[in-house]
């Protein structure tokens, strides 16, 4: 197993109003893609109801720093009464969704990735002297890194939903 | 001869043993999705097995296993398995027309995987299967990881988008 530590811990954003789930989707996307993330999506659930669709989605895109260490961001995004809407936006009628979404992000470092340190438990306890003292540096710049990239996330997210919020 | 996970191997495996999955509830023309999914892995040169259709109204369970050889020591795997249930058939209009569609809560999920030395010819002793081992763990590690097992890896995410185009699902799109 490897060490997993978690350096963020349940950021959330809740939001209630006009917005556009594909676009919402493809700019979490994007952004991943654009910070050099690699794309893995671990549950995505659609369900169909008469008040509107009820969406979950489980994102964990992780980024490799080195042979060592490695960072994943985790989304939980839960979207109730998903319907489709039209509104009026600079005289035309433009089609978007409306419902709550409900975002939860989590942030993980996780070091010796690739189980090269754990077959044996004298290993194990190198790894975890290694861990402390001789690459305490590295570890607090990768920690350090993955806050700032679950908070540009975070503002990301905002200034999308915010958009919808002055749009209609 | 072996078999590399491209998503990760047992440690990312769920409590019920499968990974990276879609589940919908509502109407699905499974016809659709069936014939687009099949065309897909024969226009890439994927060789492509129904290795189980179980069908126990009102559920219905499918496995797809398609491999694709890339060259005379790596081949590719790709596993799906379906799990439908509640089946219930419904007449819905499609594009002007009324066709036969599926009510049902659909369930599958992706397990890409990449054979090694799928010929065998470096199992014919332990010797030999120690040195590949060895080979594939140390030697060509990341060339392995770079160049065989992450284009697999965004493959199976084209064919995920595709199962979400056709079921109709609100996330569908990929930016690569």
């Amino acid at each position: 197993m490897s060490e997993m530590r978690i350096i963020v811990d349940g950021l959330t954003l809740n939001y209630e109003g006009l917005f556009n789930v594909k676009d919402f989707y493809m700019m979490i996307d994007r952004f991943f893609w654009e910070k050099g993330f690699d794309k893995r999506e671990i549950n995505n659930m659609e369900k169909v109801h008469p008040d509107g669709k009820y969406i979950e989605l489980e994102l964990q895109p992780y980024k490799k720093l080195s042979d060592y260490a490695k960072i994943i961001i985790r989304i939980f995004i839960r979207m109730f009464d998903v319907k489709e809407v039209e509104v009026e936006v600079d005289g035309k009628k433009v089609k978007t969704n409306q419902g709550r979404i409900e975002i939860l992000l989590d942030g993980f470092l996780e070091t010796d990735w690739e189980g090269r340190w754990e077959s044996k438990p004298s290993f194990i306890f190198l790894r975890t002297i290694f861990d402390k003292f001789i690459y305490k540096t590295y570890i607090n710049r990768h920690e350090a890194m993955l806050k700032s990239e679950v908070n540009q996330l975070k503002t990301q997210i905002k200034s999308f939903l915010n958009l919808y919020r002055y749009r209609a | 001869m072996g078999k590399a996970s491209v998503f990760g191997g047992e440690s990312q495996r769920t409590a019920k043993g499968r990974i990276d999955f879609i589940r919908y509830a509502g109407v699905v023309d499974f016809d659709a999705l069936y014939k687009r999914v099949v065309k897909w892995f024969n226009k890439r040169g994927y060789d492509f097995y129904e290795v189980l259709y179980k069908d126990k109204p009102p559920e219905l369970e499918i496995e797809w296993h398609a491999e694709r050889k890339l060259d005379d020591f790596y081949k590719y795997h790709m596993e799906i398995y379906f799990h439908i249930f509640d089946i219930e058939e419904v007449e819905a209009i499609k594009d002007g027309k009324k066709k036969k569609m599926m009510k049902c809560r659909f369930w599958v999920n992706f397990d890409p995987k990449v054979e090694y030395d799928w010929q065998g010819r470096w199992s014919k002793n332990e010797f030999t299967k120690k040195l590949l081992d060895f080979y594939i763990k140390f030697v060509i590690r990341r060339e392995f990881q770079l160049n065989i097992a992450d284009p697999f890896w965004y493959i199976t995410y084209d064919l995920h988008n595709i199962f979400k185009e056709q079921l109709g699902m609100e996330t569908a799109g990929n930016v690569r």
